[in-house]
């Protein structure tokens, strides 16, 4: 791993249990200072918060440390590294778009946005994560649980269905999104006013065919056809990640 | 894919580790941060150090009671500190004993494990003796049970066992009662406190010392002796390591909260103390006057001190209990010692040997009067003992850091520090009990000889005793995750 230092706190605690689970239990706190190039200091005051927190464990008889079961918690946190080609991917669709592309990614029936287009930021991030139904991003993930039917993910499903209540959808409202979405195969929103957005949010999904990712796309102004018009380049960068992250076919579109 | 994300995805136990824990049978995870302070409090027992200090230092020192006090809560801390080096990073229902055989190894381990063994002793048969004695002032009537009389005897025994039972069911409800009873007697005293000040004006004249009337270096160092003992007992949460949630993050926290809150306590108490010396009252939280006014204050005193001690008897018997299961999981006491009730996930069997000993220890101080020779020795562990172990785990700290490579200044300074301190007021103690009565003092020192050269005779034999001494509550294979170390891929 690249020398980590000057990086967040969250960043560097990633880093001294990426270096434990590559050296093994007999990597003592010395090395993993040295293999991060920071201070001795920093690196024990981490790693004992790291202990006592129990992602780490002291390994009784070898100088070293072991990964504790709690950082399964972390998988959530983990999870974008996995997907390591996507930046280049998005990047490569904003260029040839000339508009704002994010990159977000769903779990357990919630929104994490992985990648925030800079020049035109998302409008507010808590609607995004909160207010499912006034946003593409959200539409898509309401689609993916329709009221009321069978799903491989029940605990998904009522968390997506309680934020939807606590945002005000009906049980009708969420059947006409998911149909909707059925119907077009991506999902899409416009937000009139006076920061006027036009929004496609196009799916990327895993071999079983579950809702794990979003390529979108925001516009300017309220006039959907404009985000339209890049549908085509969204579902091939979609299926370029399902393809990378899977490596299957697409399932996309 | 990285190292990490391989090791969540696979989610296998880790076969480096092995399957049981030395200490196995204690139920992890089922105490909580408040109950390793309500154990800590209720062995330290403010209420009764609150009433000790406050005209016991002043008799001392005078008007450099509050320097002492205060020195005496730094040196304290430093302790604190030095044992936070050691909870940080392993969780040992032996504390103290555990953490400095890891540091110093088998013979120094010994020193302060034989060390606390007698100083928990006294203090529970100590504390249970004063119980009975205040019941007795509180419910026996003028006339007074005869102190060698049934009623007596019949207290022990029924305090003993319901301390035993106690511990032996794991009662978690025991350590809030513990607290609730020490916050109560602790907000009585408070309030009376305040009144005292209040009544003085509110005078911090007493703060300052008075150059002019300067104590001995002996009285000083005596005195800070004297102010050590009220704190003995925090170190007790520590034995409940491994059975709270997330030890290493919980034991430092409630050590220093502990001693924190404590000294909090007790500086207060001895500045209303002060300030009312100051103010030409007599040197006590209550006057004669004032019980003489107040005839229910009385009994109603005694009774509350009497739960109070009563709090720190089953606190310092509960960490015995740890102490003595961990010596025999070990193997250097018997092993029967180191089973655990299916049932309750406790102790059982050390819990009933000790509670028999703590009775039959008891009876014997009632039985054998004031000026006794047996007295004299619990007395003795009372204080000396646990100086002593608190020097031990002091110099342990560093070397432990040493030999697991991990020693920072930033870390291993406050133990440094401690170890001088603790260095000086063992040194002066040992000196002044010596000239003062000597004959306790020896047989406090064979009695830690005596079991530290027989630990050492067994260690060196090679029965298997030396990989098995420093016993801690160590990770699991199902409580780690197999990073599967050679996988390289990126």
């Amino acid at each position: 791993m690249s020398g980590p230092a000057g990086g967040s706190g969250i960043a560097l605690a990633l880093a001294v249990l990426e270096e434990v689970a590559r050296g093994g239990p007999t990597l003592s706190a010395n090395r993993i200072a040295q293999l991060l190039g920071i201070p001795r200091t920093s690196a024990y005051r981490l790693i004992n918060s790291l202990t006592s927190d129990e992602y780490l464990l002291r390994h009784p008889t070898l100088d070293g440390f072991v990964l504790g079961v709690r950082v399964v918690e972390l998988a959530h946190l983990i999870a974008p590294r996995t997907a390591d080609p996507t930046p280049e991917i998005i990047a490569g669709l904003r260029v040839r778009t000339g508009e704002a592309v994010h990159f977000v990614r769903y779990s357990g029936g919630r929104v994490a946005i992985v990648d925030e287009d800079p020049d035109l930021p998302l409008l507010s991030i808590d609607r995004t994560r909160r207010q499912l139904g006034a946003t593409a991003i959200g539409r898509l993930l309401i689609a993916e649980f329709p009221p009321l039917e069978p799903t491989a993910d029940p605990r998904a499903a009522q968390v997506v269905a309680d934020s939807a209540r606590a945002s005000g959808i009906s049980i009708d409202e969420r059947r006409r999104i998911a149909s909707e979405v059925a119907r077009l195969g991506y999902a899409r929103c416009t937000e009139p006013g006076a920061v006027a957005r036009a929004c496609v949010a196009v799916p990327v999904r895993s071999p079983e065919r579950e809702l794990v990712a979003a390529v979108v796309l925001s516009t300017v102004g309220a006039e959907p056809e404009r985000a339209e018009r890049h549908l085509p380049a969204l579902i091939e960068a979609g299926a370029e990640l399902a393809h990378q992250s899977y490596a299957v076919n697409s399932p996309a579109g | 894919m990285s190292a990490l994300s391989d090791a969540i995805a696979r989610r296998t136990p880790d076969a480096s580790l092995g399957s049981v824990s030395p200490l196995h049978g204690l139920r992890r995870g089922s105490v909580t941060t408040l109950d390793l302070v309500a154990q800590s409090v209720a062995a330290v027992a403010p209420a009764g150090g609150l009433l000790i200090l406050t005209g016991g230092l002043v008799d001392r020192t005078g008007s450099f009671a509050f320097v002492t006090l205060l020195l005496t809560a730094a040196a304290v801390i430093l302790v604190a500190l030095a044992m936070s080096v050691f909870a940080r990073r392993i969780s040992a229902a032996g504390g103290i004993y555990t953490f400095v055989t890891r540091g110093l190894g088998p013979a120094a381990g010994m020193v302060a494990g034989v060390a606390l063994l007698l100083g928990y002793a006294g203090v529970s048969i100590d504390t249970l003796r004063s119980a009975v004695r205040r019941l007795d002032a509180a419910f026996g009537g003028t006339e007074r049970w005869a102190s060698e009389g049934p009623a007596s005897t019949l207290l022990v025994i029924g305090i003993g066992a319901a301390v035993t039972a106690v511990i032996a069911l794991g009662a978690r409800m025991s350590t809030r009662v513990m607290l609730v009873v020490e916050a109560v007697v602790v907000a009585a005293l408070i309030s009376v406190s305040l009144a005292v000040f209040a009544a003085s004006g509110w005078n911090l004249a007493g703060v300052v010392p008075d150059a002019g009337t300067a104590p001995s270096l002996s009285a000083f160092a005596e005195g800070i002796g004297f102010a050590l003992v009220c704190f003995v007992g925090f170190e007790s949460g520590a034995a409940l390591g491994p059975e709270s949630r997330r030890p290493l993050a919980a034991v430092p926290r409630a050590l220093v909260w502990t001693v924190g809150s404590v000294a909090a306590v007790y500086l207060f108490g001895v500045l209303a103390q002060l300030s009312a010396v100051a103010g030409g009252r007599e040197a006590s939280l209550l006057t004669e006057a004032d019980l003489a006014a107040n005839p229910w204050l009385d009994p109603v005193i005694h009774a509350v001190v009497a739960a109070s001690w009563i709090a720190c008897t089953l606190a310092c018997t509960n960490a015995l209990v740890r102490l003595v299961f961990t010596m025999a999981r070990e193997g250097v006491l018997p092993r029967a010692l180191g089973r655990t009730s299916a049932r309750f996930a406790t102790p059982h069997v050390a819990a009933l040997a000790v509670g028999t000993a703590l009775v039959i220890g008891t009876l014997l101080l009632v039985g054998a009067g004031r000026e006794s020779l047996y007295r004299d020795v619990v007395h003795l562990a009372e204080s000396m003992a646990f100086i002593l172990a608190y020097l031990a785990v002091c110099a342990a700290a560093t070397p432990y850091l040493l030999r697991i490579r991990e020693f920072s200044l930033r870390e291993a300074w406050p133990a440094l520090l401690g170890t001088l301190a603790l260095a000086g007021v063992a040194a002066t103690e040992m000196l002044a009990e010596a000239a003062d009565d000597a004959t306790a003092l020896c047989i406090l020192i064979a009695l830690i000889a005596g079991a530290t050269i027989a630990h050492l005779l067994r260690v060196r034999s090679g029965r298997g005793l030396a990989g098995r001494i420093g016993a801690y509550d160590t990770p699991v294979a199902s409580d780690a995750i197999s990073s599967g170390a050679p996988a390289r891929r990126s």
